[in-house]
């Protein structure tokens, strides 16, 4: 299976001696799905951060295939002042997709997530922010796809629809890494399981897939020659 | 770049937290020039100085105008979160231009100046504006809730800064524009 993504005993921490994360070991594969489980304050976020790039890692190395493109949704997406079309038209443009293709992805999302809505995103409630949320996300067609607690806010029959959506999105390539509170939010998509406490990663019994204390793989020896 | 530059501006101006600083910016800008005057250089300090204060003020509303997680987002799609940061500096520093463009025309435009602007005067002017445009941004840029987790600190750190070097910046410029007041006097007289 193709590694997309790896972390080789990355730690982190805001503060000397207080680590939110330490010595994680993970592989994304693509077309897998990972759920990662946890308590409130136990590291997921900061954790989903290192893998999307958006903060770096204050020990270990994480490192990406070349060309590697990242959706990334967080948890508390903010009411933005923008038209749901209009905030995915300029998030588009700033990944230089072409206008054309831009235009035609924007639809066949709007049509996807059922978004019929008009008018600014700050008058949204919260499963439709929740929408436009995963639907930046998904706008780059992304080979991994990052997300923070999703299902929050959203009801039984959201939550299915969305078990759908990221089925769809696994079959068409995409690898999925996503954390949740929810019982068996990963049921319906996810190949692996994992569980993180205090900061440390954990395989769930589900779990097949490179886990902490594991060596490196082949793949990231090669490319970048981590023994 | 340009897209990045272009939301970043759009999500600051649908804010709306640029009134305030720009307010008080035509406020003072008008009270400058109340009553026309002889003498550009002494006039023009004192709005470059203004110019400092009020880049720093718009420069500190912009990095609140953003969510952190809408920061992350942006990053996200922006490719990585240096790429984002220059972005976000860029635009900071294009309402800080906009600030100096408005203080430099508006004397004139209004006619201000009874004896005109030599262009000698109106270089030193514009490099004096958009050097303290830049150090007023970039004081907002280094001191703020990122870099000083106490956004009360941060506020405070700045503030001190800020005047501190007003002070300072402020006498300065006015004995630069000093140097230009003689010569002007007896090309007239």
């Amino acid at each position: 299976m193709e590694v997309l993504i790896e972390l080789r005993n990355v730690g982190k921490w805001y503060a000397a001696g207080r680590p939110v994360v330490q010595q994680i070991d993970l592989a994304v594969y693509r077309g897998q799905g990972l759920a990662i489980r946890g308590r409130n304050g136990s590291g997921k976020t900061t954790l989903l951060k290192l893998i999307a790039g958006i903060t770096r890692p204050s020990a270990g190395a994480v490192r990406r295939a070349p060309g590697l493109t990242v959706g990334y949704a967080p948890e508390r997406f903010p009411r933005v002042r923008f038209r749901a079309e209009e905030y995915l038209t300029h998030l588009g443009r700033i990944r230089r997709i072409p206008k054309p293709e831009l235009e035609r992805r924007i639809q066949e999302l709007m049509d996807l997530f059922q978004m019929h809505a008009a008018g600014p995103i700050t008058h949204f409630s919260k499963g439709m922010t929740q929408k436009v949320n995963l639907m930046q996300a998904v706008l780059a067609r992304p080979d991994v796809l990052v997300l923070d607690e999703p299902l929050s806010g959203l009801d039984a029959d959201s939550q299915a629809d969305f078990a759908r959506l990221l089925v769809k999105f696994k079959q068409e390539g995409a690898a999925i890494v996503m954390t949740g509170h929810e019982p068996g939010f990963e049921n319906a998509w996810a190949d692996r399981s994992m569980v993180i406490e205090h900061g440390r990663l954990k395989a769930m019994p589900k779990d097949t897939g490179t886990s902490s204390g594991e060596e490196p793989s082949a793949w990231i020896s090669d490319q970048w020659g981590v023994n | 770049m340009l897209h990045l530059v272009r939301f970043l501006l759009l999500f600051y101006m649908r804010s709306y937290r640029y009134l305030p600083p720009l307010l008080v910016f035509l406020l003072g800008l008008m009270m400058l020039y109340v009553y026309p005057t002889k003498q550009a250089m002494p006039t023009y300090a004192a709005s470059a100085v203004l110019v400092y204060f009020i880049s720093a003020w718009i420069a500190a509303t912009f990095m609140g105008a953003i969510h952190g997680a809408e920061e992350h987002v942006a990053a996200v799609h922006a490719g990585n979160v240096r790429m984002y940061l220059v972005g976000k500096t860029l635009a900071i520093f294009a309402c800080s231009f906009l600030v100096c463009l408005a203080a430099m025309i508006y004397p004139v435009a209004a006619d201000r100046f009874t004896n005109g602007v030599s262009s000698g005067e109106w270089l030193t002017a514009w490099l004096a504006h958009l050097e303290l445009s830049l150090l007023g941004g970039l004081a907002a840029l280094i001191l703020n809730r990122t870099v000083i987790r106490n956004g009360s600190m941060a506020i405070f750190w700045l503030l001190l800064v800020l005047m501190v070097s007003i002070v300072r910046s402020g006498a300065d410029l006015l004995r630069c524009s000093s140097c230009f007041r003689p010569r002007h006097r007896s090309s007239i007289g």
